[in-house]
C-alpha cells in the first residue's frame, strides 16, 4: 500500500506536466484577464500571470495549430499584458505574432490594428509602428513624430526619456539627470483633467509656480507626443518628457495621474496621488509647498 | 523496473509487487489519475451550483415568508438597502452595475436606456420601470446615490446657453444593445456626474467616429484647456482613453491606467 501512494503522485505530476501546451496557454491567458481586472492597483499578480504565458515557447508554428477560442484568448491577454508592461518586448512580439494568425482566420479587425500600434509605440518599436501606418493607410492611428532621435547619448537606465518639439512632430532621447539636487517630477497622463486641473492649480498661484518652474518636470510613460505639445503650449512649461522606459526611473510609477514625487539626489524622498483643488491645509497646493519644504530639509 | 531492480538494496520495503501486478497497477493508476481530477471537478462544481441554488431559494423563501408574515422586517431590509447605497455614496464613486445589482435585468435596462444627461452631469431620471420592481426606500436610495452632494455643483465646469438635453438611448441610437446596456451600466458616478465608464466593446462595434462623438457628448461644455486633437491622440475634448477615474486610498479623484476604459473630465 505505502507505494501505491509514491506511484500516485508520480502520475499527477506528469500528467499536470504533460498539459498540453493550448490548455496551458488557455488558463495562462485567463488568468492574465483576471489579475488585469483588478488594476488599478498592486501588478504583481498580472506580472506573474505574464510571465506563465511564455512568449519565447509560443511560436508561429505552435500558435497555428491553436483553436481558435484559444488564439483570441491569448490575443487578448498579450495584448493587455503588453499593456500594462509596455517595455516587454517579448510579450508585443507575441501579441504581434496571435494578430497575424488572428488575422489569417479572420481577417482585419480594427480594434486589434489599433492595440497592435499602441503596443509598438509603448515598446518604443516605431519602426514597427509605422510600417503598421504603411500597411493599413485606411486605419486612423494616433499621431507619431516624423523623427525620433533614441541614438542620443543618454546612458541606459539614466534616466532616459524623449523631448518633444513644439510642432511635436520631432522627439529626441535626453537624460534628465534627476541625480542631482532637488527635483520634482510630475507623472501624468496626457489629457488627464485631474492632472490639468493640478498644473493649472499649481502654475496659477506664484509660490507653487515658481517652485515648480525652477525645480519641477513632467513626466509620462505614454508616447503622446502630440498630447504633450498642447500641454506645452497651453501651460506655457517646456520640460515635459516621454520616458523611455519605466526601468529608466527605478521607484517611479506611471499608473496614476497625477502622481507628484519629491527627490532628492536621484532618490524618492515622498510622494503623494491626486490633487485637491480646495485652498487651505488640506489642498493640493500646502500638501505640495510642505512636501517640498520636507525635501529641502532631507 | 526501478522498482523491481531496487527490490534488493530496499530496506523498508516489505513486499513488492511482481512485475506484472505493477504494469496492472500502472494501468489503474493513470486510469485513477485521469478519473479523479475529473470526477472532483464535476462533483464540486455540482456541489457550488446546488449550494448555491439551495442558499438562493432559502433566501428567496425566507424574503416571501418574512413580507408576508412580517411586513416590518421587510422594510427592515429595505431600510438596509437604502443605508447601503447611501454609505456607497460616501465613497464618492458608484458603478451603476453595482447600485443596480438587485434591479431585474429588463427594468435595469429600461431605466438606464432613460436617464437624461447634459454636459457629462445626469440631470434626470425616469422611475416607472425601478418602481414596477422595488419599494419606493429602494427608488429613493438609488436616486440618492445618483444625486449630486451638496456644494458638488461649485466644481462643476460652467455651462453654455443653449445647454443640449439628450436621454441615454439617444446617445446610444444604432448601438447593438448588449453593447449599449453594458456601457450604462459601466458607468461611474460621482457628486451626480459620469467620470468614467468601460469602452471596450463600445470601441469594438462602433466607428471611431461614432465613439468620439458620443465620448465628446458625455463631456462638459466647458472642456478642459488644452483641445485635444480628438480622432488621432490619445485624448478628445473632455475625456481621456485607457484610463479610469479612482480615488483609492482616500486619494482625491484622479486618472489611473486602465485598458478600455474612459477618464472624464469631471473627474476631478
Amino acid at each position: 500500500m505505502l507505494v501505491h501512494l509514491p506511484l500516485a503522485a508520480l502520475f499527477l505530476v506528469l500528467l499536470s506536466a504533460c498539459a498540453g501546451p493550448e490548455a496551458r496557454t488557455l488558463a495562462a491567458s485567463a488568468r492574465v484577464i483576471a489579475a488585469a481586472d483588478k488594476l488599478p492597483g498592486d501588478h504583481r499578480e498580472l506580472d506573474k500571470a505574464s510571465v506563465d504565458l511564455r512568449p519565447a515557447e509560443l511560436t508561429e508554428a505552435r500558435i497555428r495549430g491553436f483553436s481558435s477560442e484559444t488564439i483570441s484568448s491569448l490575443h487578448s491577454a498579450t495584448e493587455t499584458a503588453a499593456f500594462y508592461d509596455p517595455g516587454a518586448e517579448d510579450l508585443v512580439l507575441l501579441q504581434a505574432r496571435t494578430m497575424a494568425e488572428k488575422i489569417r482566420r479572420n481577417g482585419e479587425n480594427k480594434k486589434d490594428l489599433r492595440g497592435m500600434f499602441m503596443a509598438y509605440m509603448g515598446a518604443r518599436m516605431f519602426d514597427a509602428a509605422r510600417a503598421l501606418r504603411v500597411r493599413h493607410p485606411g486605419m486612423q492611428f494616433p499621431s507619431i513624430p516624423d523623427e525620433i532621435d533614441s541614438a542620443s547619448t543618454a546612458e541606459p537606465g539614466g534616466w532616459s526619456a524623449y523631448a518633444i518639439s513644439n510642432d511635436w512632430k520631432r522627439a529626441e532621447l535626453k537624460s534628465l539627470r534627476l541625480d542631482r539636487g532637488v527635483k520634482v517630477v510630475m507623472v501624468i497622463l496626457t489629457g488627464c483633467p485631474a492632472a490639468e486641473a493640478a498644473l493649472e492649480d499649481l502654475l496659477g498661484h506664484t509660490e507653487t509656480s515658481r517652485t515648480f518652474r525652477r525645480d519641477g518636470l513632467i513626466l509620462t510613460a505614454r508616447f503622446d507626443a502630440e498630447g504633450i505639445s498642447l500641454w506645452k503650449k497651453h501651460f506655457a512649461f517646456d520640460p515635459m518628457f516621454i520616458a523611455r522606459k519605466a526601468a529608466d526611473f527605478p521607484g517611479l510609477s506611471f499608473d496614476d495621474s497625477p502622481r507628484f514625487y519629491f527627490l532628492r539626489d536621484g532618490k524618492i524622498v515622498s510622494d503623494f496621488i491626486g490633487w485637491d483643488r480646495t485652498p487651505g491645509p488640506t489642498g493640493g497646493r500646502a500638501r505640495f509647498l510642505a512636501e517640498f519644504k520636507r525635501l529641502e530639509g532631507a | 523496473m526501478i522498482l523491481l531492480k531496487s527490490r534488493a538494496t530496499l530496506p523498508i520495503v516489505l513486499e513488492l509487487p511482481s512485475r506484472t501486478e505493477v504494469h496492472r497497477m500502472t494501468k489503474k493508476y493513470i486510469l485513477a489519475a485521469i478519473l479523479l481530477p475529473v470526477a472532483s471537478v464535476v462533483w464540486s462544481q455540482g456541489d457550488a451550483d446546488l449550494n448555491h441554488s439551495a442558499e438562493k431559494a432559502k433566501k428567496m423563501v425566507q424574503s416571501a415568508r418574512k413580507a408576508q408574515s412580517d411586513p416590518a422586517a421587510a422594510k427592515q431590509d429595505d431600510k438596509a438597502l437604502l443605508n447601503s447605497a447611501l454609505s456607497a455614496q460616501e465613497t464618492d464613486l458608484i458603478v451603476m452595475k453595482d447600485l443596480l445589482k438587485d434591479v431585474p435585468a429588463d427594468e435595469r435596462a429600461e431605466f438606464l436606456n432613460n436617464l437624461t444627461l447634459s454636459e457629462g452631469s445626469l440631470l434626470s431620471a425616469d422611475l416607472k420601470a425601478l418602481r414596477k420592481k422595488l419599494s419606493d426606500d429602494q427608488v429613493t436610495a438609488i436616486v440618492a446615490a445618483l444625486a449630486p452632494k451638496p456644494g458638488a455643483k461649485d466644481k462643476q465646469a460652467k455651462s453654455k446657453p443653449g445647454r443640449k438635453l439628450f436621454l441615454s438611448s439617444e446617445l446610444l441610437q444604432g448601438v447593438p444593445k448588449p453593447v449599449a446596456d453594458e456601457f450604462l451600466l459601466s458607468m461611474m458616478i460621482h457628486d451626480g456626474r459620469v467620470v468614467s465608464a468601460d469602452i471596450g466593446a463600445l470601441r469594438k462595434s462602433v466607428s471611431k467616429k461614432r465613439l468620439v462623438e458620443i465620448l465628446d457628448s458625455l463631456s462638459e461644455a466647458e472642456a478642459q484647456a488644452p483641445q485635444r486633437p480628438g480622432l488621432k491622440g490619445w485624448c478628445g475634448n473632455g475625456w481621456c482613453d485607457d484610463s479610469i477615474c479612482t480615488s483609492s486610498n482616500q486619494e482625491p479623484l484622479h486618472c489611473a491606467t486602465k485598458k478600455d476604459k474612459t477618464c472624464w473630465s469631471t473627474c476631478r
